[in-house]
């Protein structure tokens, strides 16, 4: 085995083993995943995507409208997913240093250098263009038509370069810390643009609806990458244009990237503005300084501020923004519904303390030495969560108060408000109960994917019922009485839901 | 005060502590030695209940901190070996987080804080963030953060460790200051010239087992030795050891 590919496997792993440290996720069960030769670390991947391009695509072998929507959407998830993985892993290595001890070892520069740009292959960064082929192949036997094979292919490896390239440049863009607000902000807005992606998904299904003649899509889609793939296999001219297009600009961000990950692994440091003057300090202490260092961490990585705002604000936005248009308009009855909506809401949104876990990252070590409570700890992660999603509160209100009054906008803010509050109170105890008992750094990783998507699931479930049971009177009723009736047991559930949040932190009296 | 009472620890089948008892008194500046391994980080990290013991008992001014940890980290100012701070932050943002968790409050804070930073020559580093400080720098930051609530024991797992001449020496200083007004202070240190100027007692570790324990005056006499490092060496048994295998290594 070449030296520099030998390289690339111990960083892929070291790069998972750091991400996932403090989990109790072992080296040796990392081991049977990541690493240990190109073959091995793609396998499990590539039988994974391989499985969900053939279930996706079997709809397009019996109707061929959907060849162009399935190879498209499977495309997306290539992109999203290589680019995301890619740019972790590559920020991992450039924030925990990994590439140092390499330099003190008799290895030449370009053994790094291609070990670094290939690190993503043995992540199992490969196995991402089994997302598309599979299906492509399967649609191409099945219709007999080997130019879809052929320009499914040609999407695959196309995304998978640019896929690597966004993510080398995303994860080179962010070095573990800078103290630049203009980097910071346009870090984060990076990040919300690569978040806002998943925004398509939301996008597609209604315009897909009106198929357009064979192709199956609305034909503005089909000049769009990764849609333009099937579409020229399908013989629009204007598509494969396209697609040869994003295939050279693919080889062009992957160079860029590159450089861009090489200059700042070589470099390490960043320019920093220089330190304010020294003098004598006036520190403050008290209650709130807790949260000023949540608030301060959030602001200092942009990551994790991009993430917390897509959750806690951006994503409710969607949904209030057009109950906004039509509350100015007065064409709204949306105001009768308002604290039940704001219910769901708080309660659905509490999950959202999980990221202000991640946030704290190495540091998180200090505070097994401080004498804190896990309840403690739960209770003000809570506080910060509720801070962060308070504008989002505040504009729930002022859709409340223009459709249905003020006393209205008050009750959906205080419906959002104390669920908010006692669902992130709940969460947070849930999760820090499961915190880990040793000195550890807290991560995306310290939590199981598990426990996450069952807490999310089940408040999907509980808040959606409890806010569907608050609406039934203004449903099936109409009237004030109703109305008030409807507000009233939202305002009910939010207090009982705050009610459990507070004991559930009052339990955890076990120190951190 | 902090005592250890037949205090054993295991780690898988590897003992870390093997029965130790030993007391640390306040008034003097206790000195931890003991090769890598030996145990000296376990001891400390029980005594802020990071660690609980399999068997025996710690005490810290009478409080057991494996039953309660938060009352100990109350009294004890603990600085460990790996430096673990908030990279993303300065230090005066961790220093008001970290004195707002001890409640620390008031004018009697700002003074502390003021203090320490002149003591340790930290006011250029003040507004930096702690991921841009050099690792002597960062030591630094820890040590204060240990000692920013007044503790009444202090305990600082290998603090000299990256430290500069000068910020060693008002570290020394310290030590002792704080041991004259009857607190209790332990250190550790591979350093055995810093161990025998600056500590009253010193207690050795080897294999989870305390092999030597009194002034460093008392264990030369004991064991014959001109210094601490020879005593050190006699008393872990690596003297006849190392004599063995560099005579292997040279081949003679």
């Amino acid at each position: 085995m070449a030296r520099w590919s030998e390289i690339a496997g111990i960083l892929a792993k070291e790069a998972t083993y750091r991400a996932r440290r403090g989990t109790g996720v072992g080296r040796s069960r990392l081991a049977g995943l990541v690493g240990g030769g190109l073959v091995k670390s793609n396998l499990l991947g590539a039988l994974l995507f391989t499985g969900m391009s053939l279930f996706f695509c079997a709809v397009a072998v019996v109707d061929q409208r959907f060849v162009v929507p399935m190879l498209g959407v499977l495309g997306l998830v290539e992109l999203l997913v290589g680019a995301f993985a890619t740019a972790s892993t590559v920020h991992v290595i450039l924030t925990e240093g990994l590439l140092e001890p390499l330099s003190t070892l008799p290895v030449t520069e370009s053994d790094v250098r291609l070990a670094l740009l290939s690190v993503g292959v043995y992540w199992g960064g490969l196995s991402m263009v089994f997302t598309v082929i599979p299906g492509a192949l399967l649609v191409a036997t099945k219709r007999g038509s080997w130019a879809v094979a052929l320009w499914g292919t040609l999407e695959a490896v196309t995304l998978l370069l640019l896929a690597f390239g966004v993510g080398y440049l995303l994860g080179a863009l962010s070095p573990k810390y800078t103290r630049s607000r203009i980097s910071r902000a346009l870090q984060t807005v990076a990040w919300l643009l690569f978040f806002g992606f998943g925004l398509l998904f939301q996008l597609l299904p209604p315009r897909a609806a009106g198929f357009v003649g064979e192709v199956g899509v609305p034909r503005w889609l089909l000049a769009i990458p990764p849609f333009s793939f099937p579409a020229a296999a399908m013989g629009v001219r204007e598509s494969a244009l396209v697609s040869l297009a994003l295939s050279v600009l693919s080889v062009a961000v992957l160079r860029a990237g590159a450089g861009r990950l090489w200059t700042a692994a070589s470099s390490r440091r960043f320019a920093l503005p220089p330190s304010p003057p020294a003098g004598r300090w006036s520190l403050t202490v008290g209650r709130l300084q807790p949260l000023k260092k949540d608030l301060r961490l959030l602001a200092m990585n942009p990551r994790m501020l991009a993430s917390t705002a897509y959750y806690a604000v951006i994503g409710p936005a969607l949904v209030v923004a057009p109950m906004l248009a039509d509350a100015v308009t007065g064409n709204s009855g949306i105001g009768r519904f308002l604290p039940a909506i704001g219910l769901f809401f708080g309660g659905v949104g509490g999950a959202g303390v999980y990221y202000l876990y991640a946030l704290d990252a190495e540091g998180a070590r200090l505070l097994y030495h401080l004498p804190l409570t896990r309840g403690g700890v739960a209770r003000q992660k809570a506080l910060t969560l509720t801070v962060t999603v308070s504008p989002m509160v505040l504009l729930v209100g002022v859709v409340g108060a223009l459709s249905g009054g003020v006393p209205t906008g008050l009750a959906a803010v205080l419906t959002y408000g104390l669920t908010l509050i006692g669902s992130a109170m709940l969460n947070s105890a849930i999760l820090a109960k499961r915190l880990p008992r040793e000195p550890s750094a807290w991560t995306q990783e310290t939590f199981s994917k598990g426990t996450l998507g069952l807490l999310m699931l089940a408040e999907f479930v509980v808040f959606g019922a409890a806010a569907a049971a608050a609406a039934v009177p203004a449903v099936l009723f109409g009237g004030a009485g109703s109305d008030l009736l409807s507000t009233a047991a939202a305002l009910v559930e939010s207090i009982f839901t705050l009610y459990l949040g507070w004991r559930r932190t009052r339990w955890l009296r076990d120190p951190v | 005060m902090l005592s250890y009472l037949d205090v054993t620890k295991l780690y898988g089948e590897v003992k870390a502590l093997d029965g130790v008892t030993v007391e640390f008194r306040p008034g003097v500046v206790n000195a931890l030695l003991g090769p890598n391994g030996s145990g000296k980080s376990t001891m400390m990290k029980m005594a802020v209940g990071l660690v609980r013991p399999d068997s025996g008992q710690v005490r810290v001014n009478g409080v057991d901190p494996a039953r309660d940890p938060l009352a100990a980290r109350r009294i004890v100012g603990y600085s460990p070996e790996e430096i673990v701070l908030y990279e993303s932050l300065t230090p005066a943002e961790l220093f008001s987080f970290v004195g707002s968790i001890y409640g620390v409050r008031g004018d009697a804070f700002g003074e502390r804080t003021n203090v320490l930073i002149r003591l340790f020559r930290l006011e250029e580093c003040m507004g930096k963030l702690i991921g841009e400080l050099s690792h002597g720098n960062r030591r630094k930051v820890s040590i204060a953060l240990a000692l920013l609530h007044d503790p009444e024991v202090i305990i600082l797992d290998e603090p000299f460790s990256g430290l500069d001449p000068q910020a060693g020496k008002i570290l020394k200083e310290l030590l002792r200051k704080y041991a004259s007004e009857g607190r209790t202070v332990l250190f550790s240190t591979h350093v055995l010239e810093l161990a025998e100027a600056v500590a009253d007692r010193v207690t050795i570790l080897h294999r989870g087992r305390v092999v030597g324990f009194g002034t460093p005056s008392d264990l030369k006499e004991r064991l014959a030795a001109a210094d601490l490092e020879t005593a050190f060496l006699k008393a872990t048994g690596l003297s006849e050891e190392v004599r063995g295998l560099l005579e292997t290594l040279w081949g003679s």
